[in-house]
């Protein structure tokens, strides 16, 4: 009776094992988030998805006003291209080119014109990039990479 | 359910029951009968139920009772067992490559499983490493661009700032 526990056992086990490493061979996706900000010193108006990071940024930049303009998310898995439409600029092109040893998620960024470079995130922290010109003000984009 | 019983057990409780009805060279070529089919050692749940069906068999004609009964009796029930059709998660299991699976299959769980849950630890806690991102093959064009980090809520930011120098786009 114990050796039929112990091969349902290892069955069970066998099945889990052969799903994880499905999943984990599977799982080479990243969500890229484009949250696109206007700041500005128009007034004093700070949109509330924003207070952490607004203390921060009006600390360096001095702006007053932050409000979101665009937010958007693609998945894409190493390879694929994600084209992303920012208000009042050229398109943002994001690629997630793959893992580095130190498991940082690399991501090739492209604004036409403007800046080509390539972000190494670890998985689910952010990046700014800021300062192109925008209405009376700056537009702030920030990126989050999380691997899935 | 039947009790349990060892082979031996079984064959002296039989006889027990019987108790003068057996000489002791029936006994013996009967303890033998069941020692030597290796049939028995494969299933003790099998071993019970004869146990119990022939106790009942030889208890209805305890007068007519006798080892060539008992023997047929008993080779009757291997012969029953063998020829009962094994399910096909039985003959699964019954494959040798079986067990080295299933030993191949625990370990790479448990190397999975360590793996994930490393990984999940190092991802969930941003405090743990300051300079999480950076920046590199940095190309601005119409622009200069300078990079510093910031301090957000619970991570440093990496920022890259862009200085345009005459695109203005609004």
């Amino acid at each position: 009776m114990k050796f039929r526990v112990l091969k349902w056992l290892l069955l069970l086990t066998l099945t889990l094992s052969v799903w994880c490493g499905a999943s984990a061979a599977f799982s080479a996706e990243v969500e890229m988030k484009v949250t696109a900000i206007y700041a500005s010193r128009e007034n004093k108006i700070i949109d509330d998805r924003l207070k952490d990071l607004a203390d921060t940024l009006a600390k360096r930049f001095g702006y007053t006003s932050y409000k979101v303009e665009a937010e958007q998310i693609h998945t894409r898995r190493f390879g694929q291209k994600a084209d992303v439409a920012l208000p009042g600029m050229r398109p943002l092109t994001l690629q997630p080119r793959g893992k580095e040893p130190s498991g940082q998620i690399r991501i090739n960024l492209q604004i036409p014109d403007l800046l080509m470079t390539d972000l190494l995130f670890k998985s689910g922290h952010h990046i700014l990039i800021g300062g192109p010109l925008y209405k009376k003000g700056v537009l702030i984009l920030l990126i989050r990479a999380t691997e899935k | 359910m039947a009790a349990r019983f060892t082979k031996k057990q079984y064959v002296d409780h039989l006889f027990r029951l019987h108790d003068g009805e057996f000489s002791e060279e029936d006994r013996e070529q009967a303890r033998a009968l069941l020692e030597s089919d290796p049939r028995f050692e494969e299933d003790a749940y099998l071993l019970e139920a004869m146990g119990d069906s022939l106790r009942r068999e030889i208890e209805d004609v305890s007068d007519t009772i006798s080892f060539p009964n008992f023997s047929a009796s008993v080779m009757q029930r291997l012969e029953e067992a063998d020829n009962k059709e094994k399910s096909l998660l039985q003959r699964l299991f019954a494959l040798p490559v079986m067990k080295p699976a299933f030993s191949f299959g625990l370990v790479f769980l448990v190397a999975t499983c360590a793996y994930i849950g490393l990984r999940s630890t190092t991802e969930t806690n941003p405090v743990a490493e300051k300079s999480a991102c950076a920046v590199e093959n940095l190309q601005a064009r119409n622009s200069e661009a300078e990079v510093f980090e910031i301090e957000g809520k619970g991570e440093q930011i990496t920022v890259i700032w862009i200085h345009e120098k005459s695109l203005k786009t609004n």
